[in-house]
């Protein structure tokens, strides 16, 4: 006898994604938490001169300046769905769901529009 | 059973980090964009009980966010282990000992 | 007009994989896919395995899986899908007894792990009165429409990922009668809720809101339940 089971899921619905991009941004964030508290204490620990060697390095590439528009990206991502999570375990929103998220993904459109206009004359 | 108070204070660092890690993305990363960050400034800074106490309160509020978002995708793939939990658990106190350490060189 | 339906095969005493068998089936008016399941049976493979019963949408026999989506086969009109292309397959999460028919075991194990039934208190002298503008009864009301086909249970990837989680249609019911003032068993309930296998797995993804066929919210029945728990950790539950 063999077992199966249909493994298909609904892809279909904002919330899907919505839930599936929290995931994968926080994973990534998780992941650079990490490093980042690394980084930035063994950095300061060793003092002036190596700090600023390697603040000095990283800040002024240009692969980290996009690196970084790329964390930023994540960041407001999680932090804007993370304010519909938050909204729903306080008991609103249940009925608006998807219009909260279109709602939040404008702002942070507008918001990282805002940071790009800011950084790209660093990059350019 | 932990499960109900790690949900509650997910929530909690999840609040206080939306508001102040938009202040730490502006100040660090936007307000001067192209300013290479330089030890001086760091440390100065830090020498201010509210950079210290914030950025204390965001490495340890930070760090539960993150690996307890871990331990819940774990959790989620039926991976339940008090091994793992350890696991992220020492992972956890050793970077906040570091991180703590390191912040409170200055004072 | 002409319908295309792949309709999924599988019989495991038998076969080692599924396969797809694709019929041609003239469209009617008002035509559901419980009527092109039907066809399918009567006039061109009576082989086909599938469940059904009232076919009007009240004993949750014929959830399946078309075009994407857990639905109600009965409830779901084949104009609405808006193609001529038609794909059923079982629903998600169950094991398949054969083609179309998964067994709801697992399914009815959940839901009879939060003890689905009234516990009546019993030292209540007066009969308990709610007063129908007091708003308390407001969400119980309508998630006891709940017909437990299982759609909710299918669309949800947290109960793909953990066998053990014990589900939208589980954690709705475990609501209503925690929330009902006629309980006694409310305390016992929560604690079955509130481990990591309960409550804590739901991530508000809605996919089992978006595919009840009764406008169930079950999201919302959850974060009810969550409430109770953290009240409950907290010392501040009542009831």
């Amino acid at each position: 006898m063999y077992t199966f089971k249909n493994r298909s899921q609904v892809w279909d619905t904002v919330g899907m994604w919505a839930w599936l991009f929290h995931r994968v941004t926080g994973l990534a964030l998780v992941f650079y938490i990490i490093l980042h508290i690394v980084l930035m204490g063994t950095s300061l620990l060793r003092g002036p001169e190596t700090f600023n060697s390697v603040l000095g390095f990283l800040m002024g590439s240009t692969l980290f300046l996009i690196l970084d528009l790329l964390l930023a990206a994540a960041v407001l991502y999680h932090g804007l769905n993370g304010i519909r999570i938050l909204l729903f375990d306080i008991g609103i929103g249940f009925n608006r769901q998807k219009e909260i998220f279109w709602v939040l993904m404008a702002a942070g459109l507008v918001i990282y529009l805002f940071l790009l206009w800011r950084v790209l004359p660093e990059i350019f | 059973m932990l499960s109900g108070w790690t949900w509650l204070f997910q929530r909690i660092t999840a609040f206080f980090l939306i508001l102040v890690l938009g202040v730490h993305f502006w100040v660090l990363h936007y307000q001067n964009p192209g300013e290479i960050l330089v030890y001086a400034d760091a440390a100065r800074r830090l020498q201010t009980a509210l950079f210290l106490t914030v950025d204390s309160l965001l490495l340890a509020f930070g760090l539960f966010h993150a690996l307890n978002g871990l331990h819940n995708v774990l959790e989620d793939f039926n991976v339940r282990s008090r091994s793992i939990t350890a696991v992220l658990l020492l992972v956890g106190a050793g970077l906040f000992i570091m991180g703590i350490y390191s912040l409170w060189q200055f004072v | 007009m002409t319908l295309n339906v792949k309709v999924f095969r599988f019989n495991p005493e038998t076969d080692k994989v599924p396969r797809f068998d694709t019929f041609k089936i003239e469209e009617f008016p008002n035509m559901a896919v419980l009527d092109v399941v039907m066809n399918i049976q009567n006039y061109h493979d009576p082989t086909l395995a599938y469940r059904c019963s009232c076919r009007i949408g009240m004993c949750g026999s014929c959830a399946m899986y078309i075009n994407g989506r857990p639905r109600l086969a009965c409830r779901t009109q084949v104009s609405s899908l808006g193609t001529k292309d038609i794909t059923i397959m079982p629903l998600p999460n169950l094991p398949i007894i054969r083609d179309l028919a998964v067994d709801m075991e697992p399914f009815f194990e959940k839901y009879k792990k939060i003890k689905p039934y009234l516990i009546p208190k019993q030292d209540l002298k007066e009969p308990v009165i709610c007063k129908p503008d007091s708003g308390e009864r407001e969400l119980i009301d309508y998630m006891l429409e709940c017909i437990t086909c299982g759609a909710c249970y299918g669309a949800c990837t947290m109960v793909a990922t953990d066998p053990h989680y014990l589900g939208p249609a589980a954690l709705t019911r475990a609501y209503c009668l925690i929330a009902d003032k006629r309980d006694a068993a409310t305390r016992e309930r929560l604690v079955i809720v509130e481990q990591s296998e309960g409550v804590w797995r739901c991530h508000t993804q809605f996919n089992c809101a978006e595919v009840c066929p009764k406008k169930i919210v079950p999201t919302q029945a959850i974060q009810q339940l969550k409430k109770r728990c953290v009240f409950k950790r907290l010392g501040l539950f009542r009831g």
